[in-house]
């Protein structure tokens, strides 16, 4: 099987990375899901994290972000 | 086989590249053999010989050189085992394990360059696979399961074990049938909007909307 067919992908001339581009192709099929399960796709989405800034070895204030808040509001119910 | 001088590139990566800058090889040039058997004579010769050269021009506290044979694992033996009746499949992506260790007779795969089917005794390989239709035969004809595979790769290994990994796998039964349909026709509409402006990235973005949801349009049978 020759691998230059997959080397010269027109994705790849117009620069984008392998990762992108299957991740862009799951998300296609992700959205072209029918319900219960589109809803549970879009839970496994949810990401955060939490920081704290830290003064004299204490955390000060610590702050949760949210990367997808759509999916983690899904999550919670 | 490659006619001699060809193959100096895939030498140096081989125990034996001394061949392509010694000025007189005992044996003459030799290419990397078609056949596993051939290579290795090739590589266990040239090792002697090399060793037997080095012996004569090496101060008598040098060490031999090792080779980067010494540190690769040997590739497990397969020929004159009897080919297993049935296919290991193993199925995974990020989020589940779709099936592991399943014995199966036939997988299809869609990979980039065309079509193709994995059945026990597959040449080892691996594939990229394109958005498309996965079909697992577990039993050929009859016990049939089909997954649309966002995209991927397959490794078929020589022990008649077949790993594909995709970030995205369904069952055809739950793909919604109309957003197929008026996905394929809002990312028809949207390639052509931005081949009018000529941003090759956003091209490329729509040109894997139209690819992914003509797939799975033909996958759901529109």
């Amino acid at each position: 099987m020759s691998s230059s067919a997959a080397a010269s992908s027109y994705w790849r001339v117009a620069g984008m990375s392998y990762l992108k581009y299957s991740n862009l192709c799951a998300d296609m099929v992700r959205a072209a899901l029918k319900e219960p399960f589109k809803t549970k796709a879009k839970v496994r989405e949810a990401v955060y994290y939490r920081t704290a800034q830290w003064k004299d070895g204490q955390p000060v204030k610590q702050v949760i972000v949210d990367l997808n808040p759509e999916a983690t509001a899904l999550s919670k119910k | 086989m490659r006619s001699p001088g060809e193959g100096f590139g895939a030498d140096l990566a081989s125990d034996h590249y001394w061949l392509a800058v010694s000025t007189s090889p005992p044996g003459g040039l030799r290419c990397i053999s078609t056949t596993a058997v051939r290579q290795e004579e090739a590589v266990k010769g040239s090792r002697e010989e090399f060793l037997e050269q080095f012996k004569k021009v090496a101060p008598s506290n040098l060490a031999p050189p090792r080779f980067i044979g010494d540190f690769v694992p040997k590739p497990a033996k397969v020929e004159g085992t009897a080919v297993p009746e049935k296919l290991t499949f193993n199925f995974y992506v990020p989020h589940d394990t779709v099936l592991n260790k399943s014995q199966v007779d036939l997988v299809l795969l869609p990979a980039v360059t065309g079509d193709f089917g994995v059945m026990p005794g597959h040449v080892p390989t691996v594939a990229q696979l394109r958005p498309g239709v996965v079909t697992v035969h577990k039993e050929l004809d009859k016990d049939v399961q089909k997954y649309f595979v966002s995209s991927g790769f397959a490794f078929i290994h020589a022990d008649s074990t077949t790993e594909l990994c995709a970030v995205e796998a369904v069952k055809l039964d739950e793909l919604d049938v109309d957003a197929v349909r008026s996905g394929l026709q809002e990312y028809n509409a949207k390639l052509a909007a931005v081949q009018a402006k000529g941003d090759d990235y956003e091209i490329a973005a729509a040109q894997i909307g139209v690819e992914v949801y003509s797939a799975l349009n033909s996958a759901v049978g529109g």
